[in-house]
């Protein structure tokens, strides 16, 4: 279960999945679970994602993404990131492997206690979203070509 | 053995950030070794350090970095300096929760055996900590100065 809200999560993250809108009665479980976990969060602003709600807000001036489940569980935090703020191993891969390809997404995802990255990287022809769970190496996710005109 | 290059790797880290030693004339294997993973590198500048380990500082995508090598040609880390914006989010978490009210002077993030962790210090009235933090947000003091102390 606990899986499927997750991937639920990460596809709306990808852009995949669609998102309902921004006119959203809070979760109250939802934002007492918040509170708790972001006590230094500015700027909250929820939006029902899917099956979830989702917080946008500023903690230590970062934007995160904050995705509950409906009974009030948090299951990803997320953040925007460019290229360099990427670890070294994962930053010098991208540089060497993928020279001829530019980013058009990159978010660091934390779920479980357990932090992954996500690469959208595409060229004329192709569409790739690599992953990294270890820090160390990439790992295709999800790879498309694109359409011709 | 190869523990003990790590540790000794990371001991230097911990102690010394700039380019210390005299220069010395490497062996071709870790200088080949050297170039083939760090292709892009710019003025590379050796040192050993002891217990057959060769400490390169080097320049590569505007970044001043530290790579260490063991007499096999084996790389046994790589260190550069970065900002807290670069730091992961369970790291950053970890370190608002133990570094409250201190100030954080430095952060080199550290590549031993495939496993990144960052070396953090931080000053507060007492002194200075130097804590090493893992990608999971764990936490190990390497090194404490109280203030008046070396």
């Amino acid at each position: 279960m606990k899986r499927t809200i997750f991937t639920l999560a990460l596809s709306l993250i990808l852009g995949t999945a669609s998102f309902a809108n921004n006119d959203v009665t809070i979760n109250q479980k939802a934002e007492q679970s918040f509170k708790k976990e972001f006590t230094q969060a500015k700027d909250v602003s929820w939006q029902k994602a899917g099956e979830m709600v989702k917080a946008t807000f500023t903690l230590n001036e970062r934007v995160l993404f904050a995705y509950y489940s409906e009974s009030g569980d948090l299951v990803a935090v997320t953040r925007n990131i460019t290229p360099d703020q990427l670890p070294i191993t994962l930053v010098s891969s991208l540089r060497k492997n993928y020279a001829e390809f530019w980013v058009s997404d990159l978010f660091e995802m934390v779920s479980g206690g357990q932090t992954n990255y996500y690469v959208t990287l595409e060229n004329a022809d192709q569409k790739i979203v690599l992953k990294s769970e270890d820090f160390g190496s990439w790992s295709t996710y999800k790879k498309e070509r694109k359409a011709e005109d | 053995m190869k523990k003990l290059f790590v540790s000794a790797a990371l001991a230097l880290a911990v102690v010394t950030s700039s380019f210390a030693g005299d220069m010395v004339k490497v062996d071709k294997k870790i200088q080949s070794a050297f170039q083939k993973e760090f292709a892009s590198a710019f003025n590379p500048r050796w040192e050993s350090v002891g217990d057959g380990v060769y400490h390169v500082t080097f320049t590569q995508n505007s970044e001043v970095m530290d790579a260490y090598y063991n007499d096999d040609a084996e790389l046994i880390s790589i260190a550069r300096y970065v900002n807290q914006d670069q730091l992961p989010l369970l790291v950053t978490k970890t370190l608002n929760q133990k570094f409250s009210g201190s100030e954080i002077t430095q952060i080199r993030e550290l590549v031993t055996e495939n496993e990144t962790s960052y070396l953090v210090t931080a000053k507060n009235d007492n002194g200075i900590v130097i804590a090493r933090v893992f990608t999971s947000g764990g936490f190990q003091i390497v090194k404490k100065i109280k203030n008046g102390k070396a």
